[in-house]
């Protein structure tokens, strides 16, 4: 599991400001699950009207810009669930399978 | 472009509706905030060792004591003096309804200011779909392979029964009712409890894409009931107007593929009893909410 270092955290410390030791290996954990995609969305930019409803129900949340410019879809977590879809009122996003171009 | 609380690369199933509400409510709640979670699906929210995808102060307590661990956690802040931090549980239906219950009704009996979420997918989902206390009739687990004999229970009753300031239900297909009674219950000056459905591709076998879709579903039938109930005064946010068959959604799901015919009958008599008690209630059904 590759884990990637968290450099966002502050260092903890005690009430009187001395540092609270802190395992190296603290990180937060990420797994590219995009690995586990068996189907991709791709979206129909002819259809899509930008009303950011897949965006709002990503279960991941890797799905950003979709009312501004595109949805852009982060392949590299996306596990390929098809909520946005499935959800999509225009129809505008296929599932698409990873074998295929 | 990582957004929120949750980093991404969560080992959460395809599809998981808990991961959705669980970034909403930690949106909601900003960064003050310190969560519980037992162990369970939301496990993975809290971590594993030494690694953590949840940038925000966490601790895993024992399956049957989310309430005790917030509840100590707010009577530490109360000593400190700090009155501006958020505490949350955050706990499936089996460490809520079965084994978590007497810890949330101490909680609740003694006024501690937790705010308590339950992610219901009605089942032990984690270790492998086992019946849960709030398990449907006629669905089927592993432990209950011909159907699940008897009702579930409700959680937002028992929670009334204690004189809870504020108890409220909420679905991942209405993420904005479910946002606005996050932030609600956080002001709350008590204990506050949100039972949230949750629809679980893997235990209830339906395609990953559909989650979002059978929670609504849940909500035009009448299965799953949108209210809110503020010093035990009842409203419900969301009325279907006109009331979908509860086969509409039993058969989205591979759990009641079982299901016998009096079952269902006994499912849509229970659902007409509920909402008949609701307009009786003054709750008329008039709004197309939904």
């Amino acid at each position: 599991m590759p884990a990637t270092p968290n450099k966002r955290l502050p260092r903890p410390v005690l009430p009187d400001g001395r540092p609270i030791k802190v395992p190296a290996a603290f990180a937060v954990v990420s797994v590219e699950t995009g690995a586990w995609r068996l189907e991709r969305p791709v979206v129909d930019l002819t259809r899509c009207n930008r009303c950011g409803i897949c965006e709002r129900y990503c279960p991941l949340q890797v799905i950003t810009e979709s009312r501004t410019t595109v949805p852009r879809i982060d392949l590299t977590y996306c596990k390929g669930c098809g909520v946005c879809a499935n959800e999509c009122p225009r129809v505008a996003i296929a599932m698409v399978a990873e074998s295929e171009e | 472009m990582k957004k929120g609380f949750l980093a991404h690369g969560m080992t959460t199933c395809a599809g998981c509706t808990m991961e959705l509400i669980a970034r909403t409510v930690f949106d909601t709640l900003g960064e003050k905030t310190i969560v519980v979670i037992p162990p369970g699906c939301a496990a993975i929210l809290a971590g594993y060792s030494l690694e953590t995808p949840l940038e925000l102060p966490v601790v895993m307590s024992n399956l049957e004591a989310t309430a005790a661990f917030a509840a100590g956690i707010r009577a530490g802040l109360e000593a400190q003096g700090k009155n501006d931090v958020n505490v949350l549980g955050f706990a499936g239906d089996g460490g809520t309804a079965d084994i978590g219950l007497q810890s949330l009704s101490g909680a609740v009996e003694r006024g501690d200011r937790i705010l308590y979420v339950c992610y219901d997918n009605e089942a032990y989902m984690n270790t492998g779909i086992q019946g849960s206390g709030s398990t449907p009739l006629g669905a089927w687990t592993t432990t209950t392979p011909g159907g699940k004999a008897s009702r579930r229970k409700d959680l937002g009753l028992i929670m009334d029964a204690h004189g809870i300031p504020y108890v409220a239900t909420a679905s991942p297909a209405y993420l904005e009712d479910l946002a606005k009674k996050v932030a609600k219950a956080a002001a709350t000056p008590g204990p506050s409890f949100i039972h949230v459905h949750t629809p679980c591709p893997t235990g209830w076998r339906f395609p990953t894409a559909k989650g979002i879709e059978i929670a609504r579903l849940a909500v035009r039938t009448g299965m799953w009931v949108i209210y809110e109930r503020v010093n035990g005064v009842l409203e419900v946010n969301i009325k279907p107007a006109k009331r979908l068959p509860v086969t509409e959604y039993l058969k989205t799901q591979g759990r009641f593929a079982g299901i016998g015919e009096e079952q269902v009958a006994a499912m849509q008599a229970d659902v007409d009893r509920t909402w008949s008690q609701l307009a009786a209630s003054g709750e008329v059904l008039q709004s197309a909410g939904a």
